[in-house]
Formats: structure tokens, sequence, C-alpha cells
């Protein structure tokens, strides 16, 4: 501090310009000189004490089994802080003035700027001289915390008698002082000896590490992403089969089987079909999507027959929203590829792809014909309506025994919102920009952008849809349902609006944003996990109590519900920000485009 | 006979099957729709965790004693919507890389580059 004083009052902290500024700055001198003399140790200065005590303690370390080694290095440090504690001191404060122009401009500074080392200063001073009344309570505290159990008892005090560290510390000032006399025949001595250049030796060092990492990167990281994720996948297919044992374990255990019906096997081939018809055409990009939206009807469907009704209603309507974002991503992405592949390589993807997923069905079967072991589910069963006050087990188990991960869900969902945000509204500016702008429309528009029918039916199901909305997530505690599913649905609603009657129709009459949304929804979910806590319970632990209303009857209140509310919003947020201003990135680059035919046509008339 | 537990375990087997095929295709869209794929398989098998279980919705009531299993049903019902989350970075990636390189090769590629191309 005394230092940036110096520096800010004389314009230059080179020492060798510096010198006699006690004249012109008397306060910081006083403050400079103590704090200088408690940092070499000089009693009856605080900085004498704690020298003393490191000294003392050197006496008894051993290190490489020689007993002298520590005391001698501990000696030698306090020389060094002797001699350049003094010579700041003395070198600047005292002697001559060694440079006119920064000894004229200095003098004291503001009550401000002294009062900080001040006050360190005074208290050096008087550690010194009351060490125990000062510092006894807090040095025993932190060395009991150092040592991690009782404190030890400790005696601060100036006068510890004659003893070897006194020898010690004597010795240390003494050539202290001397090598502050002998100063200027050392600095001549030094600049005549050659010495290691330290910055040459780190920039060599770096240099060499860095060729070394690059070389390194070069050979494990190649830039392709088919070879890394080809290796991926290898690593994980060697793991399936060193899971088995090696083909030691027998591949189908003992639990009894369910038979298919007919219609499982009919969902089975059309999914199995599905999936060969997105591989078949892949380069027709329309009709993947089409083959794609198949599969997950499929999957909805087997979550129904599989007595998992909360998942259907999370796959259809999660279905609806994928499908619209990758048809909303494909209006802008080229429809055709060209074929790159070679022949040889699609083969050997073939059979590698067969091999993965002959290895992951495998795993499937082995798990699917063995006996759950000792399941922790037993218990979400027992207290989800004791404990958690409702009988639908799954939202009981979203909302209150794992709200914590669901809570974790819900962030990382609103940051893939944001970030999605983020890459689009940057993307009208660059190289992105000037392809956007010069978006050529590929597929044939229906000459009405905005049909009558479509846009008139969808303003009449919103309100439909939405009372829907609150009635799933009303019910979610009990029945299928719940916030995520509720989120989704409403946000369909949306998006419909947004589909017929354009985003800038609707973007109008939108009152709140989308990252209001997701920011409300992950505060409230966080805030009502923290009200637990003013109940002396764990964090996001719930309460609910059954009331009564007259004509509504006894109803349930839930503070899972307001949790669920958090859940419901950051889904709907995250959801429209994402389709939303990927409807408008499509819709910026047309309306460019359109701008720009049309003034083809002015200049042309 | 056929069993629903064939049918699932080859189900996803065939899904991971086409999305490893898929992942290793050289342009974004098929890799996204490989992930889609993915998704679907892993879902599917961390869901069938709780093993299969007809008509018997973890809907707690007195009368009932045997219900399916609710955790894993659970864990996949927040993975489903995390999985749209994911698949939607994925798509604007790839669109904001196509719409930067100009090219929809998944290593930003310029031999992929399409012939109407601006710059």
């Amino acid at each position: 501090m005394t230092a940036g004083i110096v520096d800010h009052e004389s314009g230059t902290r080179d020492i060798r310009k510096l010198g006699a500024l006690a004249k012109v700055m008397p306060v910081t001198a006083v403050i400079g000189t103590l704090a200088a003399g408690a940092m070499a140790g000089i009693p009856p200065l605080g900085g004498f004490i704690s020298k003393e005590m490191m000294l003392y303690e050197a006496l008894n370390v051993s290190l490489f089994g020689i007993d002298w080694l520590v005391p001698v290095v501990a000696t030698i440090a306090a020389i060094f802080s002797v001699a350049y504690s003094l010579r700041f001191a003395m070198h600047l404060f005292f002697g001559r003035a060694r440079d006119d122009e920064a000894h004229g401009k200095a003098h004291d500074p503001g009550v401000g700027m002294l009062a900080a080392p001040a006050v360190l200063v005074v208290l050096a001073v008087l550690l010194g001289l009351l060490p125990m009344l000062l510092a006894g309570t807090i040095v025993s505290a932190v060395a009991g915390a150092v040592i991690g159990g009782p404190a030890p008892l400790v005696e601060l005090s100036l006068w510890h008698g004659v003893n070897l560290a006194l020898g010690m510390s004597v010795l240390a000032i003494a050539i202290g002082v001397a090598l502050l006399w002998r100063h200027a025949d050392l600095l001549r001595w030094y600049a005549a000896k050659s010495h290691a250049d330290a910055r040459a030796m780190f920039q060599r060092g770096m240099k060499a590490s860095d060729i070394a990492v690059r070389k390194l990167i070069v050979a494990i990281h190649r830039p392709s992403l088919q070879r890394m994720l080809f290796a991926t996948f290898a690593i994980v297919l060697l793991m399936i089969v060193d899971g088995t044992g090696g083909g030691a374990i027998p591949l189908t255990g003992p639990r009894e089987l369910l038979p298919a019906p007919f219609f499982a096997i009919a969902a089975w081939l059309l999914l199995v079909a599905a999936t060969i018809a997105v591989l078949v055409e892949e380069r027709q990009r329309f009709r993947a999507l089409i083959y794609i939206s198949v599969i997950g009807l499929v999957i909805a469907l087997a979550f129904v027959y599989f007595s998992a009704p909360d998942l259907a209603l999370t796959q259809i309507s999660v279905e609806v929203v994928t499908i619209l974002l990758l048809l909303l991503a494909l209006n802008l992405l080229p429809k055709l590829p060209p074929l790159l592949s070679s022949t040889g390589l699609r083969v050997r993807d073939g059979v590698f792809a067969a091999l993965g997923g002959l290895g992951v069905g495998g795993a499937a079967w082995a798990m699917l014909t063995r006996n759950p072991n000792d399941p922790i589910s037993s218990f979400h069963l027992a207290n989800s309506y004791s404990g958690g006050g409702g009988t639908n087990v799954v939202n009981v188990t979203l909302v209150d025994f794992r709200a914590f991960d669901t809570m974790g869900e819900i962030i990382v969902l609103g940051i893939a919102g944001l970030v999605i945000y983020a890459l689009l509204d940057t993307t009208v500016r660059g190289a992105a920009g000037a392809r956007l702008r010069s978006w050529q429309e590929d597929m044939p528009h229906s000459p009405e952008s905005h049909p009558m029918m479509f846009v008139m039916s969808t303003r009449i199901l919103l309100p439909l849809v939405l009372v829907a909305g609150i009635f799933i997530f009303l019910r979610g505690h009990n029945e299928p349902g719940g916030g995520f599913i509720a989120g989704l649905v409403v946000a369909i609603a949306f998006l419909l609006q947004y589909l017929a009657s354009g985003y800038d129709w609707t973007d109008s009459r939108r009152r709140i944003g989308e990252h209001d949304l997701i920011g409300f929804g992950v505060l409230i979910a966080i805030f009502t996990g923290l009200g637990a806590l003013a109940f002396d319970a764990n964090f996001l632990s719930t309460a609910f109590d059954y009331f009564s209303l007259p004509l509504v009857g006894e109803f349930e209140l839930a503070t899972a519900m307001l949790f669920d509310l958090g859940v419901f919003s950051v889904v709907l947020g995250a959801v429209l920000l994402a389709l939303a201003q990927l409807s408008h990135i499509a819709q910026r680059a047309a309306r460019a485009h359109a701008m720009q035919e049309a003034e083809k046509q002015e200049d042309a008339s | 006979m056929i069993s629903l537990e064939f049918l699932v375990a080859s189900a996803i087997g065939v899904l991971v099957a086409g999305g490893i095929y898929l992942t290793l295709r050289g342009r974004t869209f098929q890799v996204v729709l490989g992930l889609t794929l993915f998704s679907y398989a892993v879902n599917t098998f961390l869901f069938a965790s709780g093993r299969l279980v007809v008509d018997r919705a973890p809907i707690w009531s007195k009368t009932v004693t045997e219900y399916a299993d609710p955790l894993p049903q659970a864990l996949v019902l927040t993975a489903i919507v995390i999985t749209f989350g994911m698949t939607a970075l994925a798509v604007i990636l790839t669109l904001r890389s196509f719409l930067e390189t100009g090219s929809d090769q998944v290593d930003g590629d310029p031999k992929g580059k399409h012939e109407d191309d601006p710059s």
C-alpha cells in the first residue's frame, strides 16, 4: 500500500529514482518505515513475534534427515526479508533525493489513502506490545482449525528469554543490515555475473509444451465427427461384450414372459418398417421426417400399453413439437444433399450398426428376461399418497421424491432454450446473415399463406386447449398429467397460432416473453424448495392439506403444485422460445428474399 | 410364440442400429435424425428397466396392490422433455453451421458446399 501511495504521489515506483521522501511525505514515511520494520521482524513490532515463533519451530523440523537444513534456510530467508524491508524504508524515505522531478512532485496523500495502511501499522505496533490481548484468541482458534483438534495453548510475547531463535533473529538483522550497507557493491557484483534469464526459460518451456500438446492433439483428436463417434460406439460395444463376461452369462433370464397380442406385433412391424424407411430414404428429408413421426407414435402407443400413461402423454406432445421444429429447420436446410459416403463406407457402417443394434438389443433382452433386483420403487409407491399427498406416483416422484432432479432438468431445459435464442438471434449478422438474405424458397408455397379455415379453427381452439392444459396441470398430482405435459400442450396451442396466423400477428398479441417464463419458472421452483427450510424441513420438502369450499367440495392444496407451476412455466417458455425464434428466422429470410424480388421487378419496369 | 419382451428388445436393437448408421453419416440432418432414433431407443431402454407390465398404471389406490415401476417412468418423463431440448439445440447448431459455412457437412467441410452458395 505504501508503494502504491508513493507511486501515486511521485509518479514512479522505481526505487533507484526515489529517496529522502521523509522530507516531503513525513506521515507516509512513518507508516512505511514502521511497516517495513514489522516485515523485517525488528522488535518491538508484531513481526518480531511471528518471526521468532517461525524460527523457533524451524529448529524442531528435520528435512531429508538433516536437522540443520530447515533452520539454516529459515535464517537465510529471514536475512533477505530484513534486507529488502530495510532497503525499502531507507532508500525510499531517507538518504538523498536521486530524481528531482519525482521528489518535487511528492507530498503526503489525503486521509482516505493513508487510513488503510495506518490501521495495519497501528495493529502491527500494538501486536508487538500487547500480543496476547489482541491476537491470542484468534491465533489459538486458527491453529485449532488448521490441526483439526482442540486449540493448543498459545503464548505470545516479545521476550522469550535468550535462546537459539533469538540468536538467529539477531544474526538475520545483523547480516540484513550489512547487506543494505554494501548494497551498491552487491548490485555491481550481480550485474557483472552472467545469470539465467527466467523469462527466456519460461518462454522456451511454454513453446516446448505447446508443440508437444499440438502433436498429441493431432495424434488423438481427428477433426472428424464420424471417426470420433465410431470410436465411441466401438468402445461402448466392447463394454457391453465385456459386461456379459464374454458370453459366460446366459443371455436369457428366468423371468416369465408376456405373450404378444396381434396388435403388438403389428405395431412392432410398423416401427421396424419406419426405421428401415428412414435409413433407405435418408436423402428424402421430408419423407424421413414422416417416418420418424411414425416411430414416435408407436413408442407413445407402447407407453400406453405398458402402463405408463404419463409417458404416453409426454411422448405424443413432445413428438408434435419435435416434428414442427425439424420441419422449420428443414425449410432452411438443403433438401437433397449429394450422396457423399462411398459404398464401402456405407457397408462398413451398416455392419457396425447391425452389431451395435444386436449388442444393445441383446442387453435389453437380458434385462427384460430377468426379475428386478429389489427395486427402491416400492418406497415411492408406499409413500406417495401418505407422504406426498398424491396418487399419481410418477408425478409425486417428479415434484416431491426426486424434485431435485426435476429442478436440475428444468434449469437445463431453460438454458437450452436461451442458447437456442442466442444462436438464432445473431444469425442475421455476418456470413450467416448473407446466406439467409439470399435464401431461395425451393418448396412450392400455397398461394394463401394463412388459410381462413385454419386461422379460425386455431383461434377457436386456443381457449379450449388452454382449459385442457389447466385441467391436465391440476389433475397431475392424482391422475396422469402434470406440469411437463400441461406445458407442452399449452405450448402447442400457442404454436398453432404462430403456424396459422403468422409470427407477426401472434407475436404482437403476446404479453409475456419466453425469457420471463423461463426465469419465473426456475425461480418459483427454487423458492418453493427454499420455503421448506422456513419450516425446518429439507430443501424441496412438500406440504399438503385438504380444504373444502361450497359448490367445489373437498380439494387438496400442495406446495408441490407451485413447484409444478415452475416446471410448466419453463417447459412452455423453452418450447416457445425455440420454435418461435426458428420460425421467425425463416420468415425474416423469406421477407428479405421477397423484397429483393420486388426490387428486381421495379428495376425491370 | 413371440413375447412382448422380445418385441421391445428387438425394437430397441433396430432403433440403435438405425441411430448408429445415421449418426455416422456426414450430413448434419442425418445426424439429427440418428440422434432422434437414439433417444427413442435410450428412453425405451430406460423405461424397460422397470420391466414390462400391462394394465397396472402407477396410480395409487387402496384396492390395488400391484403396480408398474413408477421410478423409471418418472426418469423417462423428464428424459423425453430433455431430449426435445437436446434435439432442438442440435437442430439449431446444424442450421447455424450450415448458414455460417454454406455446407451441411458435419465437420464444416467446404467440399460439401452447394452450388447456389453466395460466398
